[in-house]
């Protein structure tokens, strides 16, 4: 049975070496709002961007072998692979909150030139990936792939099968803010409303009813207004929290914010799959152009 | 007990993966901003979960919730091996500006008492019970109760004056599958009412009058349960006080939540999700209605007694225990609690338990703040 079986496992890991460490170091390229969620997927530094770019509309997977992401080293089934521990700095001393995602897959340049029109979304079931599974856990996001003049108050509905294979589902309205930011920024509200009807949802689509993950997607539609801009949808999976990091506070140490897994800062070992591709959403109270740096440890049974 | 020791959680949380990140993504009222001081309840709000129910329902009775319920938190279950299930940890980020800092309260929401005419003053007495006749045609296996729709998945158990039907037993647990609003379906665990398995075939009608009466679905003493309410329409202009008569934790009925205090008070005008008596000041409790001296939980409640009409809206009300709590400091900023090296330890959270969050707005909450945070379940 693959995992750790007790705590004698996980020093034998170290002991026998079956640890790694990888260190990143990402920069967005535009200034970002406060309080916007940004996927820094597309953004350089260490790991190198990903563009999300590949056939309109058309499902493609992800994968650390073929597209990179944050490393964590070489497949290891039928043993099991966790997240020992995060640590981070973002850009010197911000505050922030950040999560660490395995990214399945996305639909790149959805038009917003097209309201109001359900835009189908070619979904091949058989390019998913298999850490995919059923689709359970997975959630989904909207960045910014070319900005537009101004979405603020469009909003976006996404039609889904949900992970026990029930079809014909639809996302709660996905309220947009202004798409005139950086690429990479996620455009689903995340804090306070544009008008007395919207709500935040950000960073990821509220999912009908009791819904806990997705299996396929069958198309997208804008209502609103239209625009030239172009989203990406992206699917991932939450792997970990980012530790806290109180920048900002007076006499604050600019040291890192950092949380062991399977210890007492944070109980759960995240599994890190073979081949996810990891990488970072980003929340920053700050509208500067901002920098995030830090290392991951991972750790596997035998 | 979910574990025995350290090297036990390790091998059931990584070796069998018994765990799971339950995710949520709530918001505040869409329109109404709260006050510092004040609690809400997220569970009726909009978000992931969805807008909960806490109006449907025979008017002021007891309605079970439970983690099939809509707007519970999606947790693993139901836990057909006996496994007890617990909480890991927790965090919730909020990035709406002053909605930090403040508290939000993890509870198991066990049920509510609808409330939808505050125009009648006076003592009013709640519904727990009704009679009930059986259906025996062939393959009915079901029973009729006219005067209370009773919810999917309450827990009920059945006496009568003379004989149950056939296929029933006094002091039984049973667990219903709502048919319609006067009719239902029992089975003999909540896991096989959630998987619609093995029914409780009923053979006859029994004899003399049958009573059905629905208990706590969780906690089932009471123990540690504690009673607020919160408002699902939005309320009118008065002012009232309240007091509730209730059975207690061991079984002592006629408890009266304490006169010699300034009785809860409502804010007239109130916004839905709002515990209407919460925040500063005489007549203000943060959250829960205070008990008699002595009592340690309310198993139900009897009657509500309001003194004065709100004119219009209408409240639930809930009863709750309350697992943990998840202090968020600074805006931007994940609040995170972690309970494995905590004392008293990994909270329990009961099988089919109905997960939401009761909001403390340590200050001026705006409209339309939004939560979003994880609870990390673990089970064995």
């Amino acid at each position: 049975m693959a995992g750790f079986k007790n705590h004698r496992d996980i020093v034998r890991a170290h002991a026998e070496g079956r640890v790694f460490r990888s260190t990143f170091r990402k920069a967005p390229t535009g200034a970002t709002q406060a309080q916007q969620w940004v996927d820094l997927t597309r953004h350089p530094g260490n790991p190198g961007p990903f563009y999300y770019a590949s056939a309109p509309m058309t499902f493609a997977a992800t994968s650390q072998s073929t597209h990179g992401g944050i490393q964590h080293g070489n497949p290891v089934a039928p043993a099991k692979k966790h997240l020992s521990r995060l640590a981070w700095i973002p850009f010197y001393n911000l505050t922030a909150s950040g999560q660490l995602l395995d990214i399945l897959g996305y639909v790149p340049f959805v038009p917003e030139d097209d309201p109001g029109t359900d835009m189908p979304v070619d979904f091949n079931l058989a390019n998913k990936p298999t850490r995919w599974g059923n689709g359970d856990g997975i959630a989904m996001y909207l960045e910014i792939a070319a900005p537009g003049t101004s979405t603020a108050g469009n909003t976006v509905v996404v039609g889904y099968t949900n992970s026990k294979g029930v079809a014909g589902r639809e996302t709660m309205p996905g309220y947009l803010q202004s798409s005139t930011t950086t690429n990479g920024a996620i455009l689903l509200l995340s804090s306070g409303s544009i008008s007395s009807t919207t709500l935040p949802n950000g960073p990821f689509f509220c999912l009908q009813n009791d819904d806990d993950g997705i299996e396929s997607v069958q198309y997208v539609r804008v209502i609103g207004v239209g625009d030239v801009g172009l989203f990406t949808l992206v699917f991932a999976r939450v792997v970990a929290d980012f530790p806290p990091h109180s920048g900002g506070l007076t006499g604050w140490p600019l040291c890192w914010s950092e949380v062991e897994f399977g210890g007492k800062t944070s109980p759960m070992m995240p599994v890190v799959d073979d081949d996810a591709f990891l990488s970072i959403l980003f929340q920053v109270t700050h509208t500067a152009l901002a920098f995030v740096l830090g290392q991951a440890d991972f750790i596997w049974s035998d | 007990m979910a574990y025995s020791s350290f090297d036990d959680y390790i091998n059931k949380t990584s070796a069998l993966g018994k765990i799971k990140r339950v995710k949520f993504n709530k918001a505040s009222h869409p329109v109404t901003a709260a006050i510092a001081g004040e609690f809400s309840c997220l569970f009726h709000l909009a978000g992931a979960p969805t807008n909960g129910v806490l109006s449907g329902g025979t008017n002021r009775s007891f309605q079970s919730l439970c983690s099939q319920s809509i707007g519970a938190m999606l947790i693993p279950g139901p836990m057909t091996g006996g496994e007890t299930m617990t909480a890991l940890e927790a965090a919730c980020v909020s990035a709406a500006p002053t909605a930090t800092p403040s508290t939000l309260h993890l509870v198991d929401l066990l049920g509510y008492y609808p409330a939808n005419n505050l125009t009648l003053t006076g003592v009013q007495a709640t519904l727990q019970s009704t009679t009930f006749t059986a259906l025996t045609f062939a393959g009915d296996d079901t029973i009729l109760h006219a005067a209370y729709d009773i919810a999917s998945f309450s827990r009920v158990r059945l006496t009568s004056s003379g004989v149950l039907p056939a296929g029933l037993a006094l002091a039984t647990d049973y667990w219903t599958v709502r048919l319609s609003a006067t009719q239902s379906d029992l089975y003999p665990s909540f896991a096989d009412a959630v998987a619609g398995t093995n029914k409780v075939a009923i053979t006859d009608a029994g004899t003399f009058v049958h009573t059905i009466t629905v208990g706590l679905p969780r906690s089932v003493t009471g123990a540690g349960v504690e009673a607020f309410s919160t408002v699902t329409t939005v309320l009118g202009t008065g002012t009232p006080t309240v007091a509730l008569t209730y059975t207690d934790h061991a079984g002592n009925l006629g408890n009266v939540t304490p006169t010699g205090l300034a009785l809860p008070t409502y804010k007239g005008s109130s916004a839905v999700g709002l515990i209407p008596y919460s925040g500063t000041g005489a007549g203000k409790y943060n959250p829960y209605f205070p008990l008699a001296a002595g009592d340690g939980g309310i198993r139900s409640i009897e009657s509500i007694n309001q003194s004065v009409t709100q004119f219009s809206g209408a409240v639930a009300y809930c009863l709750a225990k309350e697992l943990a709590s998840l202090p968020m400091s600074a805006l931007g900023v994940a609040g995170e609690r972690e309970f494995l090296s905590m004392i008293p330890g990994l909270p329990t959270i009961e099988d089919g338990a109905c997960l939401a969050w009761l909001l403390y707005n340590g200050a001026a909450t705006p409209a339309a703040s939004g939560f979003i945070g994880h609870v990390g379940i673990g089970w064995g």
